[in-house]
């Protein structure tokens, strides 16, 4: 009997389509991945809603939202369309999450790859620095870092990138640790295959699924920084930013208070976006650790 | 014979003897960093007084010791700070431990009240709605909670001051006291309260989220333990059970996380502080940055560290209390 149920399973499903059956029983998730999708959409279409400058003087300022449907969001006091300012700076808060991410991953998984797989005095070192990082207030450091590097786009979030990368530095770490001691990695070994090559080809691999969870998490707080930043007035100047605007807001709070609600709510959604991603991931990629 | 040392004084030696390394790191790190920044104090200053003649400039830099190579100058500074001498601010025309010391109080009460009040609400509210997983009360709670954890604390702060001070006008706009109230004894003490609600409630409720949320799953990880199921087989009551079983073992990983992100609840302060100008270490972090005080960012750098290594070493004593398996050696 057994037998013949075994030849009758249907074929095994790929993995794209295993991986998307698990993310779809979470409906959080589903909604992560359409606010999601609608912040990706603005910043691909920024050019078409408005092609124009966004920091230009698009009509009589202070207009109020769903008055003049030229500007459907209102202008703030300088007469720039918050619409399109929304669309633009959901281009730049992407931009900023995404490479703030990667960089802060690629620092992180140097690093805990070295400490995690050799151990001993490299180990030793690289933890210190870790936790040299991990205790000044990363907020205090990225201040310091702008400071030094300017406010350009570029380097804003290469500072975002440095001020981020020890929570995966340790995570890799500890991956690695428990794994360089499996028979995969002894194998590879005996193989002659170089130190590199089983780092990089044969553990990093293996360790990547909670670092892949982690990234939303990093992209996450990389926005929210950027925003506290340009909040700050700290930021590129030369792009519009939702951070930015809120700090513009502030000054016209008392009159005007949609200024700094409105791109407010956009970082709010964005961010509550990448948290809800994370969490379906989670549950796709680590399927044992959460069963309902 | 030896002494009978109690175990926490060595544990704390112990830490001691590991945190001056990281400290002497992060020092001599932000000292190479800041000393790339374009323009050094001699700039700011000539800045200041709308230039000088270049002779004038020369003296300058030798009377501060600029003119020395980096290795000379950070050697000189690194001596100075082993005496906890941080030099002096041109900016507030003060020794740098003054201007730090009379920023450090406002800083420390803003970091205990929003870390308790986010600790202990948090964890109430996380093991609150574990108790109901996935009923209505738990649905409404988890998603508070992640609205809250995507807000950023500045965009919180606005809107609160919006509502609260502008619309409704029941609490002060910023500031620390009522500058003209010249209040003693309780007023003092109520003036100061109430310029700290806004503040302390933007700064926690985005850490309430993170332990409400860790919490919640903490509690729900426990509850599903054997040795849970015996001691309700025994006959323990499900607040008993609550207290006394459960809580104790889910607390641990919400205490780890509570050390791992004191220092971004440090650095969140700076925002708050700014916006809110209250006149604490966030908030001069700030303004020596934009005015280049150079002297000034090193000295909250190391003040943060040390508060940062002394809150982790609580959190510690905290976790092995905590948890009895846990020797302290």
């Amino acid at each position: 009997m057994t037998l013949v149920d075994a030849d009758l399973r249907p074929p095994e499903p790929s993995r794209p389509v295993v991986f998307w059956r698990r993310y779809r029983r979470n409906r959080a998730a589903l909604l992560g991945l359409f606010l999601f999708a609608i912040v990706v959409f603005m910043a691909l279409t920024a050019g078409l809603v408005d092609p124009d400058d966004p920091l230009r003087r698009a009509g009589v300022p202070l207009t109020a939202p769903f008055v003049d449907w030229a500007t459907p969001l209102g202008t703030d006091q300088l007469g720039r369309d918050i619409l399109s300012g929304i669309f633009y700076g959901a281009r730049i808060s992407l931009l900023v999450g995404v490479v703030a991410t990667l960089i802060s991953i690629a620092i992180g998984v140097v690093i805990g790859a070295l400490a995690g797989y050799f151990g001993g005095w490299v180990d030793d070192v690289l933890m210190r620095i870790t936790e040299a990082f991990q205790t000044i207030p990363n907020f205090v450091l990225l201040l310091a870092l702008v400071a030094i590097l300017g406010s350009k786009i570029e380097w804003i979030t290469l500072a975002i990138g440095i001020v981020s990368w020890t929570a995966p530095a340790r995570m890799v770490r500890a991956e690695f640790m428990s794994l360089r001691g499996r028979e995969f990695v002894d194998a590879a070994r005996n193989l002659g295959v170089s130190n590199t090559a089983i780092i990089f080809r044969e553990i990093l691999p293996n360790a990547l699924p909670p670092i892949v969870v982690y990234a939303s998490v990093i992209m996450a707080l990389s926005i929210l920084l950027e925003s506290a930043l340009a909040f700050l007035g700290l930021g590129d100047p030369n792009y519009a930013s939702w951070g930015n605007m809120i700090g513009q807001g502030r000054a016209v709070l008392r009159t005007a208070w949609y200024c700094a609600a409105i791109p407010g709510v956009a970082i709010v959604l964005t961010v509550l976006s990448f948290s809800l991603l994370g969490e379906g991931l989670n549950d796709a990629l680590n399927p044992r650790q959460k069963q309902r | 014979m030896s002494l009978p040392v109690p175990p926490i004084l060595t544990y704390a030696l112990r830490r001691l003897v590991q945190a001056v390394p990281v400290i002497i790191l992060i020092m001599v790190g932000t000292f190479l960093l800041l000393k790339l920044a374009p323009g050094d104090t001699v700039d700011a200053l000539v800045g200041d007084m709308g230039g000088a003649d270049a002779a004038f400039i020369a003296r300058l830099r030798a009377e501060y010791g600029l003119d020395q190579p980096v290795w000379v100058q950070l050697w000189r500074y690194m001596a100075k700070l082993a005496t906890f001498d941080f030099g002096w601010s041109f900016v507030y025309e003060q020794p740098v431990s003054r201007v730090l010391m009379d920023r450090l109080g406002t800083t420390l009460l803003l970091m205990a009240t929003s870390l308790s009040l986010a600790f202990t609400i948090g964890i109430a509210l996380g093991a609150f709605a574990a108790r109901r997983a996935y009923s209505l009360t738990d649905n409404v709670i988890s998603t508070l909670g992640l609205v809250f954890y995507a807000t950023p604390s500045f965009f919180l702060s606005l809107m609160m001051m919006l509502l609260f001070s502008v619309k409704l006008g029941w609490l002060p706009v910023g500031g620390i006291k009522t500058i003209a109230g010249f209040y003693t004894g309780w007023d003092h003490v109520v003036d100061v309260a109430l310029h700290l609600v806004m503040p302390t409630a933007a700064l926690s409720l985005i850490y309430l989220s993170f332990y409400l949320r860790l919490m919640r799953a903490s509690v729900l990880e426990v509850a599903e333990l054997d040795y849970v199921r015996t001691a309700r087989a025994k006959g323990a009551g499900e607040t008993r059970l609550m207290f006394h079983h459960i809580m104790r073992n889910a607390l641990l990983p919400v205490v780890t996380l509570l050390g791992l992100q004191f220092s971004t609840l440090l650095g969140g302060s700076v925002v708050v502080e700014t916006i809110f100008t209250l006149p604490g270490l966030g908030q001069l972090a700030y303004q020596s940055v934009v005015q280049r005080d150079m002297n000034t960012l090193m000295g909250i750098i190391f003040l943060s560290s040390v508060i940062v290594i002394v809150v982790n070493f609580l959190t510690d004593l905290l976790y092995a209390r905590l948890d009895s398996r846990i020797k302290l050696t």
